[in-house]
């Protein structure tokens, strides 16, 4: 419990147990097992493509393009499928190669021509959108195999969602990484301070480019699976969503300077943002008051986590001045 | 010529949580006098100056400006009384002229627009009083980092000072540059400015100041007239403990030749040639600029080399990046210790397991047992104080995150190590430790190459010295032929 | 160095595929034209402006600006591309993103670039009245589609509260069929973003009201796009799960929800749960001849209609025909008795 109150997501989970706390008495609909798997279905995207953007965050580097990437990812995927009738399993797999692929180029330009890597992913976010709308011509394609449906609408046993499997699943995916090995240590030794990591000898440029080429994957696979619960590809799907996955890291305390923040707290960043929306919905309250409220929501949880992690600092420091006196 | 009571500190006491910065603190500042504040670091020197500029408030205790009474004082009331302090980081914008820079905050106007000429003119007169030639059209950023500190002082002297705080003026600066600044703290003198400096060199506390203060854990210890004095007795009544010999002495001679450098060019060097033996400390002088670090680049493989080559271990040693350096058993620790030797935000076991991440993981999973015991290990030999591993390296003293830095090369075994500015803001007993350090290093057969800008030092800890002169070899002295005077010619490339 | 020049190859390669792509659309979309015959047309353009004798020109330039993020748009310009090179004409679309601001400088250059008609999709009438002011100045036609803009020659216009009337009104029909004189609870997606759609949800409501009195309105949220009908629906079955009914004020919401709506149904119950939508795109129809719990939207002709519909009005103002100045898109509802016929008649290829 000591241990949990000190870690680094106690402050934007308080936020998140004092929502559904809210909601819990405010709706007795919230309460309920099947909502919280309606929540997890309608978080599974997001969820998954920020563990991914919090990898590139924590490099220091953003990737603005994942809105986009999503786009083209369901839209080739969806192309394989259904045009070209390709086996479901081998179009989700040529997905995911894009989705790395695209990943892979993005850090490859920014390593090596050291542009800013959110130039380089905003120009890469425009290239994206004009190829998807050129191979859909802005039309939806649609009817898909009922067993690559069933990944984004399926349940086991009627209940859990197939959907908030993989989410889980790449959430430890991502923790592993991030924790376990030493990939995940470099990402945090970059992007707090990219010279020290280089005079350790730490090869900075094959680092970066895993943590884009990672991002690339993860977007293909949250983009598949939202592919799967549409039941449908759109150019338009996808737009926007680098910033919900930026504002979901940025909540969850991930900082968007480098260096700073958890697989965790992306995912109860965006397990506040998701548990916001829902609750709202189902109290059923004016669509304009929903933004205003969405937006202190997540104004309180970032000045609280920001002050508790200050207060945390500050009763190390002083630990650690005691121990040298 | 030296007066009356100018500041005093009466019976000041500065209370953080859990923390007590100054502890009772009564201290007496008088007129027209140079009055050197010696302590280790944390020993509430920083927090002695930020109480005299305003910067905090005290928990108890008065302050007394020329017999008027303050219980606590604003940057700008302490401003007003004419108290300036020139700090280590310095308070210039970089892209603005000296002019500019001098009058910031108090910008002489012609109307709406700035009169550039008026302020240029006061500059030039400031200048000059400081005897020094800078022109004050010049841009900050295309100044010496000697010359950037002048304009800081006439900054300060600009607004009247009476009372000038330096903190560690001669940190930044070269063996050149801090002549020129002592000339300066000379002239203020003769201007009747009573100064307050700051420093861990002993040779300069000698060189300038009337009296010495000494402050240990936020207490008064006593004031000294400096020529009552000697530098033995200061080190301890810092320490307050003794300390043995200043440089200690070793065990082991130098053995065989591990490195040969031969007509090493690139990154501003050129044709730079030596040997260096398992088992022996390799000074390298020079002045600032002279190309001693970017040296140190070039062996470490972090920049490129032109043309010449290193046998290393009886082979030539081809490297394109560091980490090829580091496999091969080289480990430097950078001049600028938080810029480039540890990671601040990060703990001390992620700092000192960097390098040696991939030894001790299985398919690149980090082992974390195996990550505790190195570091433990090394926090042991080293003693790094810290209440635990997983403090972040931030929170830690200069002298500890050097030991952070070293540990973290050790865990590399290394063969050479390269030692850029080792003590450069470390406190007197650290200094020791790390010197100690140094020594068992070599004793164990490593070979050490030290750069250092502290010519004490560098006589002191060195089997041999490479001098550098202007990116070239200026020549190589045995530890007997060694001497100030003779490293100071070849480094101004006299000799 | 290499992996440098490696890593601008790949950009530079992938920058000119992209242009290869766009040239080969652009081309397509407007018979190449070399600089030459460009100025030529343009001061014969200009002639016309002067001497009012337009009908001599042998070709016609339609710009047209609409946000092809919106699939019945996307569909209403590949068809307004393809008939208008049946009638001669040259068309050019450009995709104001639901972007003013952007789509004011599309009006701007294609003003400059001497077109003779502008078709506008308005993203907001107010930001564009003055540049298609400009536009009339210049001697081109301004045609407004669903949005008024008063400087315009010609409008296409949906009747948007008749449109979601009659929504609503086949929802009444279905409740009074499925659940007569019972109280059942209903909900709505709405977009309350835009008047247009603000008036739709209001004639779905009120038609209910009127026809089918004893169903009530239980729940409202916003949808734009499929990814929010469907989280409303799951929404929805939480708040209220017995929820029968869900009328959409588009296809977004309709073909969303009817997604949402699955996960909570077997198939058997499929048709004990009717959801209405507006815009009768390809998804819908299917939905509908599938047998799924969508039971009808309404067709206000379909994209291809309408872009046939705007080229002839352009092609009216070439030939100097004349015609009303506001037309109004027909309103017809698809339910399973006509959805083959007019899935057929649109839809298959």
């Amino acid at each position: 419990m000591k241990k949990l109150v000190k870690s680094k997501e106690f402050g934007v989970l308080m936020v998140l147990v004092a929502l559904i706390i809210f909601f819990g008495i405010a709706s007795p609909q919230f309460m309920k097992a099947q909502n919280f798997f309606n929540i997890s279905k309608q978080i599974a995207t997001v969820g998954i493509c920020s563990v991914g953007f919090c990898f590139v965050l924590i490099t220091g580097g953003i990737d603005l393009s994942v809105g986009y990437q999503i786009s083209l990812d369901i839209v080739v995927t969806a192309v394989m499928m259904n045009t070209l009738g390709l086996n479901w399993a081998v179009a989700c797999l040529i997905g995911m190669l894009l989705g790395t692929g695209i990943g892979l180029v993005n850090g490859l330009i920014i390593v090596e021509t050291h542009v800013a890597p959110l130039i380089v992913t905003l120009s890469m976010m425009t290239i994206l959108k004009g190829i998807s709308y050129l191979i859909t011509n802005g039309l939806a394609i649609f009817k898909f195999p009922d067993a690559f449906v069933k990944l984004g609408q399926g349940t086991i046993a009627g209940i859990v969602p197939i959907s908030l499997l993989f989410l889980v699943a790449i959430i430890i995916i991502g923790i592993f990484i991030l924790n376990k090995t030493v990939y995940g240590r470099y990402f945090y030794a970059i992007g707090n301070n990219v010279d020290a990591a280089k005079l350790s000898g730490v090869n900075v440029k094959k680092i970066q480019l895993m943590a884009y080429g990672l991002c690339g994957f993860f977007t293909s696979i949250g983009a598949i699976l939202m592919l799967a619960r549409l039941n449908s590809a759109q150019s338009s799907t996808g737009d926007g969503y680098e910033f919900n996955c930026l504002t979901a890291c940025v909540v969850g305390g991930v900082s968007s300077n480098g260096g700073k923040g958890t697989v965790l707290g992306a995912i109860i960043g965006c397990l506040i943002v998701g548990v916001l929306e829902n609750g709202l919905a189902i109290m059923n309250i004016n669509e304009y008051i929903q933004e205003v409220i969405k937006g202190l929501v997540l104004l309180v949880a970032v000045i609280y986590d920001t002050m508790s992690l200050l207060k945390n600092e500050k009763v190390k420091k002083i630990k650690a001045i005691n121990v040298e006196n | 010529m030296i007066g009356d009571t100018i500041l005093k500190l009466n019976h000041i006491s500065k209370l953080y949580p859990g923390v007590t910065a100054l502890d009772d603190l009564s201290l007496e500042f008088r007129e027209g006098e140079v009055h050197a504040i010696v302590g280790e670091n944390g020993a509430g020197k920083s927090t002695m100056i930020k109480t005299i500029s305003g910067a905090i408030e005290p928990t108890q205790g008065t302050i007394e400006i020329e017999g008027e009474t303050f219980t606590k004082l604003t940057p700008h009331l302490s401003r007003q009384k004419g108290i300036a302090v020139i700090y280590q980081e310095f308070t210039l914008v970089p892209v603005l002229s000296a002019a500019e820079n001098i009058f910031m905050g108090e910008f002489i106007m012609n109307g709406m627009v700035l009169n550039r000429k008026e302020m240029e003119r006061r500059s030039a007169e400031l200048f000059e009083r400081l005897n020094v030639k800078i022109d004050p059209t010049a841009k900050v950023a295309d100044l010496t980092t000697g010359f950037q500190q002048i304009v800081e002082i006439a900054k300060a002297i600009s607004k009247d000072a009476k009372l000038l705080i330096m903190d560690e003026p001669s940190a930044p600066l070269t063996i050149s540059e801090v002549e020129a600044m002592y000339q300066i703290v000379d002239r203020l003198k003769e201007d009747g400015v009573t100064i307050i400096y700051i420093s861990h060199r002993m040779d300069e506390i000698f060189r300038l100041s009337d009296r010495v203060s000494v402050i240990r854990d936020g207490k008064y210890i006593t004031t000294v007239n400096t020529d009552e004095t000697n530098k033995q007795e200061l080190i301890k009544l810092m320490v307050g403990r003794e300390l043995s010999e200043t440089y200690p002495r070793r065990k082991n001679p130098a053995t065989e030749t591990i490195m040969s450098v031969s007509k090493l060019t690139g990154n501003g060097v050129k044709d730079i040639s030596f040997d260096l033996q398992k088992g022996e400390i390799l000074g390298m002088g020079g002045l600032v600029g002279a190309g001693r670090t970017e040296l140190a680049q070039l062996i470490f493989g972090s920049e490129k080399i032109v043309s010449g080559e290193i046998i290393y271990k009886g082979q030539p040693l081809n490297m394109k990046q560091c980490p090829q350096a580091i496999k091969a058993g080289i480990s430097m620790i950078p001049e600028d210790r938080k810029r480039h030797g540890v990671i601040l935000d990060m703990t001390i076991k992620d700092n000192v397991t960097m390098p040696s991440l991939q030894r001790i993981s299985r398919h690149r999973i980090i082992n974390r047992n195996r990550e505790k015991s190195v570091t433990e290990e090394y926090q042991r030999s080293l003693q790094i104080k810290t209440p635990s591993i997983e403090q972040k390296v931030k929170n830690l003293s200069g002298g500890n995150q050097q030991k952070v830095v070293l540990a973290k090369w050790l865990a590399m075994d290394p063969d050479v190590i390269i030692f850029d500015e080792p003590t450069r803001g470390i406190d007197v007993g650290a200094k020791q430790e790390i010197y100690q350090i140094m020594n068992d290093l070599a004793d164990q057969g490593k070979a050490i190459i030290m750069i250092s800008s502290d010519m004490e030092e560098l006589l002191g800890m060195s089997d041999r010295i490479v001098v550098l002169c202007k990116g070239r070899m200026a020549g190589v002295l045995n530890r007997e032929e060694c001497t100030q005077e003779r490293i100071l010619t070849k480094a101004a490339g006299e000799e | 160095m290499k992996k440098r020049v490696l890593a601008v190859l790949m950009s530079v390669a992938m920058t000119a595929a992209l242009l290869a792509g766009c040239g080969t659309t652009a081309t397509s979309e407007t018979a190449a034209t070399d600089t030459e015959t460009k100025a030529k047309e343009k001061t014969e353009a200009a002639k016309e402006e002067t001497t009012d004798t337009a009908a001599a020109s042998d070709t016609y330039k339609v710009g047209m600006t609409f946000n092809l993020g919106n699939l019945t748009w996307a569909e209403l310009t590949e068809e307004a591309k393809t008939y208008g090179a049946s009638k001669g004409m040259e068309i050019t679309v450009q995709n104001s993103n639901d972007d003013a601001t952007t789509q004011v400088s599309q009006i701007e250059n294609f003003i400059q670039s001497g077109m003779n008609a502008i078709i506008v999709a308005a993203v907001e009438s107010n930001a564009v009245e003055d540049v298609c002011k400009k536009a009339q100045d210049a001697g081109i036609k301004v045609i407004a589609y669903t949005q008024v803009i008063e400087n315009s020659d010609a409008s296409y216009l949906v009747d948007a509260y008749n449109t979601g009337y009659a929504c609503g009104e086949r929802a009444a029909k279905w409740i009074n069929e499925n659940y007569p004189d019972q109280e059942i609870e209903w909900a709505l997606e709405d977009l309350p973003k835009y008047p247009e759609i603000i008036d739709r949800a209001n004639g779905i409501k009120e038609a209910i009201e009127k026809l089918a009195p004893k169903a009530k309105l239980v729940a409202t949220q916003p949808a734009e796009v499929m990814a929010d009908g469907q989280a409303n629906a799951e929404n929805f079955m939480q708040s209220n799960p017995d929820i029968k009914v869900i009328c959409s004020i588009g296809s977004g919401g309709g073909a969303g929800a009817n997604e949402g709506i699955k996960s909570y149904l077997t198939e058997d119950q499929y048709d004990s749960f009717g959801i209405f939508g507006i815009d009768a795109t390809e998804q819908e129809i299917l939905n509908i001849i599938n047998g799924d719990p969508q039971k009808s939207s309404v067709s206000l002709g379909g994209g291809a209609v309408h872009g046939d519909c705007l080229i002839d009005m352009a092609y009216n103002f070439w030939q100097k025909i004349d015609q009303e100045a506001e037309q109004y898109m027909p309103i017809t509802v698809i339910d399973s008795s006509n959805a083959q016929e007019y899935y057929d008649e649109h839809f298959a290829k």
